[in-house]
Order: structure tokens, then sequence, then C-alpha cells
């Protein structure tokens, strides 16, 4: 028997709230492969569907077929929902391109855990923003809650531009931290959420002699290519006006391209994603002359919010989670290349990976570097924070 | 002309003229007769093509083109069992389920070597789909490479000829049989009295539910390295030598359906092939006792007790 979801305010890991979530916004076709610390998603899941003819739940031989699993299903236009972490992304990469231009409306979470090698079970960004080119929509969460608040617009978003989405959430700081969470009522998701009606030329249908994805002359290969970048500068617009729909409808803090705090006219500002940016809000608490930024929406990339936020800002510290070789990590090449009038150095900072921790002190010390060290500012490259500050 | 052939001659062509198979080729003769199988097995159905990347992948058509008169689906290389597992999935939620067959048409490289472990996992989970095997033996849509369906003694050009023994060709059905699926059964288009058990086959598997697999010779002539014009009698010594026997697994009981009157030697299927040119009478003998203790391994089989599958 299906079990019965949670209403109001309950204390739950961010994975318990993703699988809700889900069941809340009616997925029909779920695609399952293991894998820490994504698991108890999907374990989740499954105890939720169990004995539902109306949802089919299918335990895949790898992320690889899940992925086309879900991109089929969507195909022939049901709902579909799966998950996954670190190497599963990874094995999945094929799909994940194949995806976007196939313009299914996949929600997927990716619980960020490093990648091999060497093995590590814990979280930094590197799996999921190393996928930043497969043109998946990606917002990274900080809190359960949030992990609840983006899978509920992510299908929003991803059926009314036909891009997937994939919801970020960093494995244990969220997927297995309890907090409180505020569950809405299905009849309020229901009104949310529409039912899928994909334009009916998208979908298989066995009276129709269609065939989806076939080879095309080049100038048609690139078009469809370019049809995805229209339809991320798209979704700008619908992230906006979704979040804000969301805001009124269950009364909660709009879940949009980027979240700021702190004083607006600071001469300095930090800019972090995921958990960092939660970290990143005690420094408020003794540092009135920062503003911290939060980027919610990693791809598309908010360019102008940022640029819109950081204008005043002479000294732009940018902290990544993700490893970067030979160049900037994902987010600081991307603030990087943001026309700032008034910044004159953006700095990068590589830390938290494989799971060593970012405490508000790993920030100051990166603030502190910012803020007086030659060498860093205007730098060819990022610099790592040293393990253990 | 028999009132069956006379049918077959008149039922419509769910692959278009037009298609941009090499002459010569069997799998587009073959793929006329799943799908016409299946349409004349049953009328009001449909069908749903799954195909992973292979020279299908073009003869589909240019985009927009389609060159079948059914719906198709492609998908990367491994995962056409997975798409197709979901394809049914997903028309059974929206009310298709019954009147839908969803048919994956996937090579030997997809189907043995890179998509094996979705194949093997859709079987286990005894999914409502018919998975056909198109075995040319190689990876002929990148020109002729070895896949773990490539006979023994076969040049291709990444076994070339002295090369050292490259493997055994992978015992595809009955590894599949061995899932305890409802349906597992080998065909190929030779002769008329082949053509006949063909679409008894092909009805058979649209008769029943659960995971089907059709393992179907499909002889290449670009890639056996013959005439065009051979490819009917070549695809029959294949089945006269005993080189590729016609048998089936049907609900756990075994039974070889086609024994050839007129059997010939392996050499004699062998010879007509470019790719087994540099094959010396030792080797020769070998592959052909090989292939007498398949026949034999096959035949001991028809009398092993039943082991009916599950139902769906």
């Amino acid at each position: 028997m299906s079990q019965s979801l949670p209403r109001g305010r309950t204390v739950m890991t961010a994975n318990e709230a993703a699988a809700y979530a889900v069941v809340l916004a009616r997925a029909q076709a779920i695609g399952c492969y293991p894998i820490t610390p994504q698991t108890l998603i999907v374990e989740r899941l499954a105890e939720l569907v169990a004995g539902r003819d109306d949802v089919e739940y299918a335990n895949l031989d790898s992320e690889h077929s899940m992925l086309g699993y879900v991109i089929a299903a969507s195909r022939v236009g049901v709902r579909t929902f799966t998950a996954t972490s670190s190497q599963g992304l990874l094995y999945a990469h094929e799909q994940l391109h194949r995806a976007s231009r196939e313009r299914v409306p996949l929600v997927m979470v990716n619980v960020n855990r490093s990648v091999f090698a060497p093995w590590s079970l814990e979280p930094d960004l590197s799996d999921s923003m190393s996928q930043r080119d497969t043109g998946w929509i990606q917002l990274y969460c900080s809190s359960a809650q949030e992990v609840m608040d983006s899978i509920l617009c992510a299908y929003r978003i991803a059926e009314t531009v036909l891009l997937p989405v994939m919801v970020c959430a960093e494995g244990f700081l969220l997927s297995h931290t309890s907090e409180v969470v505020d569950v809405p009522d299905q009849a309020a998701v229901d009104a949310f959420i529409p039912e899928f009606r994909p334009p009916k030329e998208w979908v298989l249908d066995p009276d129709v002699p269609r065939a989806f994805s076939g080879l095309p002359e080049p100038k048609e290969y690139a078009a469809f290519q370019r049809n995805v970048a229209d339809a991320m500068d798209e979704a700008r617009n619908v992230i906006e006006t979704v979040g804000s729909e969301f805001g009124s409808h269950f009364g909660r803090t709009k879940i949009g391209a980027l979240e700021s705090g702190g004083n607006p006219e600071a001469d300095t500002a930090l800019v972090s994603i995921g958990t960092i940016g939660d970290s990143a809000r005690e420094l408020l608490d003794d540092d009135g002359e920062l503003l911290i930024v939060r980027v919610h929406t990693y791809r598309p990339f908010p360019a102008a919010e940022l640029s819109s936020v950081l204008s005043r800002a002479g000294s732009v510290c940018v902290v990544d989670r993700a490893s970067a070789f030979g160049s900037f990590g994902p987010l600081g090449g991307d603030v990087r290349s943001l026309r700032l009038e008034h910044a004159s150095a953006v700095t990068n900072f590589i830390c938290g990976i494989g799971g060593t921790e970012v405490t508000p002190a790993t920030l100051r010390w990166a603030l502190h570097q910012a803020r007086s060290s030659s060498a860093a500012r205007g730098g060819l490259g990022p610099m790592y924070v040293p393990e253990g500050v | 002309m028999a009132a069956w052939l006379e049918e077959l001659v008149g039922e419509e062509r769910l692959l278009l003229p037009g298609h941009s198979a090499c002459a010569g080729c069997v799998p587009a003769i073959n793929i006329r007769h799943v799908l016409g199988g299946l349409a004349a097995a049953a009328p009001a159905a449909k069908t749903v093509l799954v195909i992973p990347a292979s020279c299908w992948t073009i003869i589909a058509g240019i985009w927009p083109v389609n060159a079948f008169k059914v719906a198709v689906h492609l998908t990367p290389f491994a995962s056409a069992a997975a798409e197709a597992s979901a394809i049914k999935a997903a028309l059974r939620l929206r009310g298709l389920g019954d009147t839908t067959n969803v048919v994956v048409w996937g090579g030997d490289g997809s189907t043995c070597d890179i998509g094996f472990s979705g194949v093997s996992a859709a079987a286990e989970r005894n999914e409502d789909i018919i998975y056909v095997l198109n075995d040319n033996e190689a990876y002929m849509n990148t020109g002729v490479q070895k896949s773990g369906a490539t006979p023994e003694g076969a040049w291709t050009t990444t076994t070339p000829a002295g090369s050292p023994r490259a493997g055994q060709k992978k015992d595809i059905a009955r590894i599949m049989a061995a899932h305890r699926i409802p349906y597992v059964a080998t065909l190929a288009l030779g002769s008329v009295p082949m053509l006949r058990d063909f679409r008894a086959k092909v009805t058979r598997a649209a008769e029943l539910r659960g995971f089907r697999f059709l393992h179907i010779l499909g002889a290449c002539p670009p890639g056996w390295r013959y005439p065009t014009a051979q490819s009917t009698e070549i695809s029959r010594l294949a089945v006269e030598s005993r080189y590729f026997p016609l048998f089936a697994c049907d609900d756990g009981k075994w039974r070889i359906t086609f024994r050839p009157k007129h059997e010939v030697p392996v050499r004699e299927f062998l010879e007509t092939q470019g790719r087994f040119s540099h094959l010396s009478a030792e080797e020769i003998d070998s592959i052909q006792a090989h292939v007498d203790a398949r026949w034999n391994l096959l035949a001991g089989l028809e009398s092993q007790a039943e082991m009916p599958v599950p139902t769906l």
C-alpha cells in the first residue's frame, strides 16, 4: 500500500523532501538506479507509489538506461522523475546532451557528490557543474525546503520551455540533514502545476508514423542546437515568472535566479552557490561592508541579475565548490565574464572539494585574500583554499 | 503460388520503397516480414519501432523523413531496451498499452556488447516488448569491425586474416532463454519453407505477452564480402549447413523448428563469402566440429524437462 504524505511543517531530510515533492507533482514514470547519497529518494518514492496503477516505477540496470527510460517515457507524453549522484550522472552523460535536444521536460535531482578518482562519498559540485554545457537548466539549493520548492517549480519551468531541469543538492549536507520543511497541500500543488500537455506534434503517437531525432542535414542539426539556446534564453523569464507565482501561491520566498543579502552598497561582494551561500550569511553578523550573493540558477546563467546586483562592488570574490583544472572555477569564470562597471578585481576561490569543510572562517580567509593580496587579483586562475583553513 | 504467399505479396509495406539500405541488404527484407507479420497477427494493433545506433539510424531516413509507416524512436547505442520498456510503460498509462507492439530493432553490437546489460535487465523484468536482434555479425555501419556476435574465423577490419583467435560467437539466444522469458526464437530467410517458419515465429511473438526475443540472421553483402545477388542463397546455406539453426524456446520448451531436408557441410556456407576466404582446411574442420556440437546440444535441449516461464 502506498504511504500518505506529510502535511505542513515536518522534520525531514532533503532526500525525503525531494520524494514528497515528486509525488505532489504527480510524476507518472519514475526511473530508479541506486547511488549514495541519492538512494533514499528513490527508496522513499518506491514506498510512496507501491500499489498505484497510475504510476510506473522501473528499476533499471544503470543510470544510462535510467535516463533513457525517462527520456522515452517523456517522449510518449507522461511526466517523469529520476535522481542520481556523481558517477551516475557522469555515466549518463551521453543521455544528458540528448535530453535537451530532444526537448524532453525531465526533472532530475542530482545529489552532489565528489567524483572518482580517488573514491569519495562527500559533497562537492564537480559532478553537475561539469555537465554545464549539456543544455539542462540547473538549480542549486541550500536547504531541504528549497529542494522541495525547486522541484515543484522545476516541473512548471521544464514543461513551459521544454528543457530538462536538474535540481542540485549537496550530499549529506542537505540529503541526510533533517530540517523543518513546510509541505504544501496536494490541492495547492495541483493548482500550481497543471496537467502535462505537451505539443501534439512533439508526442510519440503509435498512430502517426513520425521518426524522432533522425539524422538531419548539417543546417538542421545546427538548428536543433540553436533552438536549445533560444529555449534557455526563454527560460530566464520563465524562471522569474514561475518563481514569483510560487512565492505568492504558497506564501513563501521566491525561488529565482539568485538571492542576495547584506549591504547592497558594499565595496566587497562574495558570490557563491549551494550551501556555501548559506554559510556566508554568518559573515554578515560582523561585517557591515559586505554584500553576499547566492546563485540559485546556474544555467541559464543569470548574467543580467548578477551584473545588476554587483554593479557597485569594487572587489568581487567568487567561491566555487567544483574543481577547475587549467582555468577558473565554473562560477568564477562565469562571473569574470560579466562586465561589472566598478569592479577592479574578480577573484576566484575553490574550496569544499571532496567534502572538506567550508565554514565562515574559510570564507573570511578568502575575503581577506581578495581584499589584501595582490597575487590573487586578476590572476590567471583560481586560488585553492588550503585544507584546514 | 500458394495462397499464403500471395497474401504476403499483397500485404502493405511498412518499410517504404526508397529507403537507403544497401542493395542485397537481408535485414531490409527481414524487417519487412517482422512488421508485416505483426500487422497480420493483430490488424488493429500499431507498432512503435525503437532503433539504437546502427545502419538503421540512416536507413530510417534523413530528418524529418521517415522510411517507415510506423512511429520510430531513435536511441543511443546502449539504451534501446530500457527505452522500449519506458515507451510501453507510458503507453500503458495512456491506455494504449494493449494495442501497441513496442519493438526494438537492434544490431548485434548493440545487443551483445554495449547494450547487453540493458537487454538482460529488460528480459529479467519481463518487459512486455519484442526485442529483435538484427544480427549481421559485426559492426557493419562503422565499416565491419568485430562484435561479440562475430563468428570464429571471420575476417573483420579489426580481426584481419591471420590475427590471433578472436573468440566464439556469443550464444545470445541461449543466454536470453536463460532469463526464463516467454519466447526466444531464431529466424532466417533463405527459402519459402524458411519464410513460413519466420512468419510463424513473428505470429507467435505477437500472440504472447512479456519479453520476446527474436534473433534474426541478417546477411550483409559488404560486410560478409559476397555479391549482392547471393543474399538469399547465403541465408539458405547458413541454415542448411546448421551454421545458424532455426529453433525456439516457447514457454521454456525447446524445439528445433526447421530441420533441413538437404543438409550441407559448413564449408559450402563459408566458401560463399570473402570474410572466410583465408581459412585453412583444418580451420574449417574445427568450425564444422563446433557447428555439429551446437546442433547436438540444441537437439538435446528438445528432450530437456520444461521450465515454464513465470506468467506476466
